[in-house]
């Protein structure tokens, strides 16, 4: 059964918009769990029979809970994407969906995916001040699940996963950044060496690869083997609290010279004003260009409008909202009419 | 020790800092490039530099009884089997380890070496029920109520800091 209504694609999830003391520069935060149960194969090399009694279990758990369920399968890949570029399930998952369900909560702020590459992929959102609190909260249902399944551990190694590289704590904390002057004063290196100290490495906000100029930064705790919930949410808000710190110092810096930060954010909103197509590739510099200036006061455009399309801007969004096909051209034409219409740019031209 | 520096098989500039495994005419290659090659080239499969030799095709048949799976499945995909996997290729696994999670991790763990006693009895006992062996049932059931125990003891243990098992007994009043 598939509960999406397609209405949902043509806004960014609440969630995302709330807006916090710290949101200028952490603008989300994220904590995914993983658990497999014990007793039974990994997904990769489980029997089909096993699948199913897996599947559920855990599905019949979690639906207990506010969660519109659906499987994978009913998705249309173009949904799945839009569901990535949401950061409601991972590109991969978004990718090889294989016989997986899906499940999200009403504002797409919690989500689980059930027998994918983990059995159990559980994941909660919020702003970084209350990502202790929804950790805690993601945590103590787990523990609640095992009083009916066990989970999967090792002595030394703790909760185990299919992938080595998921194993230890069970759970991962990433949050995502906004550093546009740290790079550009770069500051880049000192905020990776401080996040390489912890054991958090950064990674593309979407895809997961490395991407060295791009503005929006994603940071996750990457040694998990031997260390604890508790000590993973110290490290990540310790380097939070360094990022936005480094990140705001460069920000006024750059406001010292104020009329080379001025013409910067002019530039990308005059393109922005008159584009006719705006690409993928520049997308996101714009965007992190004008999220710049209003934060600082130069352009009076809401920080959640520009967020918002940080998300409708993504090419599956967009690529839903063109009529006739797929056409790299009309998407990005698309994406430029948007800009201008969702950021109010039509009135203010007017 | 000090690791000697390689070159990134991709720029040929900088230093290399991780392998990753790319698909190029279906052919499996394994390239070891630094992070802004690894951008262009994808990191999906990441692979330890540190990552075993294998060095017979009979060792890549070696198989976990738990679950089928084959060293040569753990080389292929990155992945393991089951939980068991863990054991059967405990070896092969620990360069990984601590490739992802940093040298000496798996010290860093003081904990409760009881738990896969758990973990291999309970898959036992599915197994058993499954195959309607219910003697073998039974034996297992039993021996997980022990562990369990077991564990239990070793957590009010650690709670309580004691090291000897009279000072519990003492505290537990038997
Ligand atoms: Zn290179
Ligand atoms: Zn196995």
């Amino acid at each position: 059964m598939n509960n999406f209504s397609e209405d949902k694609f043509f806004s960014a999830p609440q969630w995302f918009l709330q807006k916090s003391e710290s949101t200028d520069v952490v603008m989300f935060a994220e904590a995914i769990a993983i658990r497999n149960v014990a007793g039974y194969s990994f997904c990769l090399a489980m029997s089909d029979d096993e699948r199913e009694e897996v599947k559920s279990m855990l599905v019949d758990f979690l639906r207990d809970g506010d969660y519109d369920t659906t499987s994978a399968k009913s998705l249309t890949p173009m949904e799945r994407m839009m569901f990535a570029e949401r950061w409601t399930i991972s590109h991969k998952t978004a990718l090889h969906p294989g016989a997986s369900e899906i499940l999200i909560n009403e504002d797409e702020s919690e989500s689980a995916v059930v027998c994918n590459i983990e059995h159990l992929w559980m994941r909660t959102v919020s702003t970084l001040e209350n990502l202790s609190m929804k950790t805690k909260l993601l945590l103590q249902s787990l523990d609640s699940m095992e009083l009916e399944h066990k989970w999967a551990t090792h002595p030394q190694i703790g909760f185990l996963s299919p992938s080595p590289a998921a194993c230890g704590a069970g759970i991962s904390i990433s949050i995502l950044c906004h550093l546009p002057a740290s790079i550009i004063s770069n500051r880049f290196a000192r905020i990776h060496s401080t996040a390489e100290s912890y054991g958090i490495k950064f990674v593309d906000p979407w895809i997961g690869g490395f991407d060295m100029g791009n503005p929006f930064v994603k940071f996750t705790t990457s040694s998990l083997v031997g260390r604890n919930p508790d000590d993973l949410l110290a490290d990540i808000s310790m380097l939070a609290e360094e990022i936005i710190r480094i990140e705001r110092l460069a920000r006024e810096e750059m406001n010292e010279n104020s009329i080379v930060l001025e013409d910067k954010v002019m530039r990308a909103f005059g393109l922005v004003s008159y584009a006719k197509v705006i690409e993928m590739w520049e997308f996101l510099e714009i965007l992190s260009t004008l999220r710049l200036g209003a934060v600082m006061g130069i352009i009076d455009v809401p920080l959640h409008k520009i967020d918002e399309m940080m998300v409708l801007g993504q090419q599956a969004h967009t690529a839903s909202m063109v009529d006739d096909g797929p056409d790299p051209l009309k998407i990005a034409q698309k994406r430029a009419e948007m800009m201008r219409e969702k950021l109010g740019i039509n009135e203010m031209l007017e | 020790m000090e690791r000697k520096k390689r070159i990134c098989d991709v720029c040929g500039e900088r230093e290399g800092v991780i392998t990753v495994v790319q698909y190029i005419g279906g052919v499996r290659k394994k390239l070891f490039v630094c992070l802004e090659c690894a951008a262009k080239v994808g990191v999906d499969e990441q692979l330890a530099d540190e990552q075993v030799v294998i060095e017979s095709a009979q060792e890549l048949e070696h198989t976990c009884p738990m679950c089928g799976w084959k060293l040569k499945d753990v080389v292929d995909t990155g992945m393991l089997g089951c939980p068991n996997c863990y054991e059967e290729f405990y070896d092969e696994v620990v360069p990984l380890l601590e490739h992802f999670h940093g040298r000496g991790c798996l010290k860093r763990n003081v904990s409760i070496a009881l738990r896969k006693d758990l973990t291999t009895l309970q898959w036992q006992l599915r197994k058993a029920v499954d195959e309607e062996r219910f003697e073998d049932a039974a034996y297992f059931r039993d021996l997980i109520k022990k562990v369990e125990d077991e564990i239990m003891d070793d957590e009010i243990k650690s709670l309580l800091n004691m090291d000897d098992d009279d000072d519990l007994e003492e505290f537990m009043g038997v």
